[in-house]
């Protein structure tokens, strides 16, 4: 006999416009069966009522509709960030501001590797908020037995210790732009672009990338993150999905204490015989906790790396224009192979020129091959104006948006990438809102921590690191937010249907906090705490990690 | 250690980039080449020349190997360049979209390769076209300005003068001087490869070469040779190489200098650059042998004798 569960909380935001608030939510095959006051929900007869979250405050479990599994792997390396980060454990790793702190982060790390040839790598490190410029003999302070590197937060430059350029066979007298060099003219161990990181590679191997596809674990690992941040639906957007990665997701979505739907994205340009073949045998894997049938293209690079393809003027400091990672006829192409087989496809677009190519390779082939409701979702889109918008709501298309960029990197966007008209109105979710394109915004963690609330908060309040408010006109409310984060987020992924909100008929998906995001100052947005979430009415609580 | 060669194609889509690879493949000539492409499906490799498909890696018969080069062509090229034992050349085909003098940055880094030199394809009937392409042009463009010769595909859909402008264009408006024509990826071995020369005094190789020289006229290309048994003077040898006619696409061989006694140097210049690797050896007869591959009718003889003798040393 199938049990009914009555959970009970100090408030239930529903996210449903029909009944935005409750306090009682009953559950039945995993599934919300009823939604209301305790007398409401009890008329479907017996239910056990579990009081587990009475001074809680419940949401629809959290969508993050732009992240990767990547997240789930970062940890196997040293966090040298400026921001505290918690990992997937719970525990919480301070923001370092020192390059004395960073050094000795790794020093320590260092001390408990027993390999004497592993390497040693750092990630998050951010240029922008320690004292002053790494250079190698600083990491030579940890180790010059073996290699040391620590990846920038852009991922374009990596800072190596002596021992690594020495492999490298970079000396006093190579020169080149890539291998970059301090004021006086000396080589700091900055290695940039893809020499800098074959130079690495070359000498200390591959490391981490020599394994294809992604273990059970890192999957794992990247749900627990999830689930850390109140996410009960996450996309791992883009991925060759090589077998090995589908034989990972199988087995781990499989198991019972698997905290979220997964939905990967198919590198729709990775080189197979029949992509979209492909893709169509992958979709009868689905189950209810993972979900097949995504495509991502990536149109150009990033803003804050100078590769992103920009429209006139260009680049604030007169950098030239970036790079076409696919060009926009192939775009089409692609584009157009899985539009035509029913496939809804996410488009990376950053600059605005490269906004453009994909909203005209949109337009073809919806000329060419009319689709109704298919939602291909342009991601990032981070400098679109009001005119494109206005294209893609025309088109039929959503679009999510990089809310998390305008705290992260919304100072340098103001003084270096766009300068200040465009960096206002740069992740323009009142445009794209007003202009009628369905919205949601996002974390594209690991390059920003995962943590809806936290983008929320960029895009209520759009304040960057230094406490800048980046184009007051394009905040949005926090009802807005929120909605954003859940309804909206299931929309650009096919889902509100079935997430999103608290209603009759969806997955017991739920957010636990402990705050009310209502209630709080929007400012405080960020600040609200999550307990943990419950997925098709199983409980999951997140670990508490004492500080 | 022996710097292995890496000629980089590059070039718009469609520009013909796979029909030249597989040529190059088929014809490689004994040399075991290691291709690093960007989709195997375009290149059609004819089955019963494969002997072995293990992941990212097709063996050929004939000693070659093509690798896809996937998400990253930094991790594939890394691969290729830690097999044992080592390919004899490395071909890569720069994507579409690449820049390809970025690659090039990675072969002038690793002391382990050598630049062979960046072909830049481009198709007869389109480039023009995609050079003013409003979204793609500025990246057309910047690939034909790296180009060290521009293999022009597709000559045979373009009338006359069609061609005999597009020429024109690619000197004047892009700045490029050496072009050589091309029809289903047609090119001599000797314009893509420079590999002739690589043991000093090889006799049986100088030997080879020019009966090939022969072969690879074609009526697009002239040859010339100089061969001395004096030594060039290296101060005057480099100004003369970096200003030797427009239309030379390589120019390869031995040769000794005043300034490096007991040693014999290779020298391999593409383009617009050249280098010089040294071995220590004694002079052999002759001391100087060197054969420049150019354009038809942009070499003009008497002059670069005179020009070549003034540089030997005095």
């Amino acid at each position: 006999m199938t049990t009914t569960v009555v959970y009970e909380a100090r408030k239930i935001l529903t996210m449903n416009p029909g009944k935005p608030t409750a306090t009682h939510v009953a559950v039945r095959d995993g599934r919300i069966l009823a939604v209301g006051s305790l007398d409401e929900v009890q008329a479907w007869g017996a239910a056990e009522i579990d009081r587990t979250f009475s001074d809680k405050v419940l949401m629809p479990g959290l969508i993050e509709g732009h992240a990767h599994v990547y997240e789930g792997m970062v940890w196997n390396n040293i966090y040298t960030g400026s921001y505290d980060r918690r990992d997937p454990d719970g525990k919480v790793w301070t923001g370092l501001g020192t390059i004395d702190q960073i050094v000795g982060r790794l020093a320590e790390a260092c001390g408990k590797l027993d390999d004497p040839e592993q390497p040693l790598i750092g990630w998050g490190f951010d240029p922008l908020f320690v004292d002053r410029r790494m250079v190698a003999s600083d990491l030579d302070k940890v180790s010059t037995t073996r290699p040391v590197f620590i990846y920038h937060a852009s991922l374009h430059i990596i800072n190596v210790n002596s021992f690594v350029l020495e492999r490298a066979g970079v000396t006093l007298d190579t020169d080149s732009e890539f291998i970059l060099r301090d004021e006086a003219g000396k080589i700091t161990g900055e290695l940039a672009g893809h020499v800098g990181r074959y130079l690495l590679y070359k000498s200390v191997g591959s490391g981490e990338f020599a394994v294809p596809g992604n273990t059970p674990e890192s999957v794992r690992r990247y749900a627990k993150s999830a689930q850390m941040a109140g996410v009960t639906t996450v996309t791992d957007l883009n991925n060759d999905l090589l077998q090995p990665t589908v034989d990972s997701y199988v087995k781990v979505t499989a198991e019972d204490d698997f905290p979220v739907r997964l939905m990967p994205a198919m590198r729709g340009t990775a080189q197979r015989e029949d992509p979209v073949g492909y893709l169509r045998s992958l979709t009868e894997l689905n189950s209810d906790r993972l979900r097949f049938g995504l495509v991502k293209m990536t149109v150009d690079g990033s803003i804050q790396g100078f590769t992103a393809r920009l429209r006139w003027p260009g680049y604030f400091n007169g950098r030239p224009n970036g790079l076409w990672y696919t060009p926009p006829e192939e775009i089409k192409r692609v584009l157009g192979a899985f539009h035509e087989a029913g496939f809804q496809v996410h488009i990376h677009t950053n600059g605005d020129e490269a906004t453009e190519a994909a909203i005209e390779a949109i337009e073809a082939v919806q000329i060419e091959k009319p689709r109704p409701d298919h939602r291909h979702t342009l991601q990032h889109c981070q400098m679109a104006d009001a005119a494109q918008f206005r294209r893609m709501a025309k088109l039929g298309a959503c679009v999510n948006l990089f809310s998390n960029h305008i705290y992260y990197w919304g100072d340098a966007h103001y003084s270096l990438t766009m300068g200040p008209d465009r960096a206002e109105r740069m992740d323009a979710v009142a445009s794209a809102m007003r202009c009628g394109v369905p919205v949601a915004i996002h974390s594209d963690a690991p390059i920003t921590p995962l943590g809806p609330l936290f983008t929320a908060w960029c895009a209520v309040n759009r304040r960057t690191s230094s406490g800048r408010v980046l184009g007051a006109s394009e905040c949005i409310s926090v009802d807005e937010a929120l909605h954003a984060i859940t309804l909206g987020a299931a929309y650009t992924l096919k889902m509100e249907g079935e997430v999103g909100s608290i209603e009759v008929g969806k997955y017991a998906d739920f957010a636990v906090l402990e705050d009310d995001p209502t209630e709080v100052a929007p400012e405080a947005l960020k600040d609200v705490r999550v307990w943990g979430t419950v997925l098709g009415g199983r409980i999951f609580a997140n670990p508490r990690v004492l500080p | 250690m022996t710097r292995i060669p890496l000629t980089i194609i590059g070039g718009f889509l469609g520009s013909g980039k796979t029909t030249l690879l597989n040529r190059m493949l088929r014809g490689s000539a004994g040399r075991r080449i290691a291709v690093l492409v960007n989709d195997f499906g375009d290149i059609n490799i004819d089955a019963e020349l494969i002997t072995g498909h293990e992941g990212s890696t097709i063996s050929l018969s004939n000693g070659c190997i093509c690798c896809s080069i996937g998400d990253s062509l930094v991790e594939a090229l890394v691969e290729v360049v830690r097999m044992t034992p080592p390919p004899e050349h490395i071909v890569i085909e720069a994507s579409g979209v690449a820049e390809p003098q970025n690659i090039a940055e990675i072969a002038r880094l690793d002391p382990g390769l050598r630049l062979s030199g960046i072909l830049v394809m481009a198709d007869a009937e389109r480039v023009k076209e995609l050079a003013g392409d409003k979204f793609v042009g500025d990246t057309v463009r910047h690939q034909l300005c790296a180009a060290d010769m521009i293999l022009l595909s597709k000559v045979d859909r373009v009338l006359e003068e069609r061609k005999a402008d597009l020429h024109a264009w690619l000197r004047n408006a892009i700045g490029v001087k050496r072009i050589v024509e091309t029809v289903h990826g047609a090119v001599p071995m000797d314009v893509l490869f420079d590999t002739d020369f690589e043991e000093p005094g090889a006799g049986a190789t100088v030997a080879h070469h020019d009966h090939h020289d022969h072969h690879a006229h074609d009526d697009q290309f002239e040859t010339w040779a100089f061969v001395s048994d004096q030594e060039f003077d290296g101060g005057k040898l480099g100004e003369l190489l970096g200003s030797l006619p427009a239309g030379v696409l390589r120019a390869k061989g031995f040769l000794r200098t005043q300034q490096k006694p007991g040693q014999t140097g290779i020298l391999h210049l593409v383009g617009g650059h050249w280098e010089i690797a040294w071995h220590a050896a004694p002079a052999g007869t002759p001391a100087i042998r060197l054969v420049l591959i150019a354009v038809k009718g942009t070499l003009d003889r008497e002059a670069l004798q005179k020009r070549f003798a003034c540089a030997l040393a005095d």
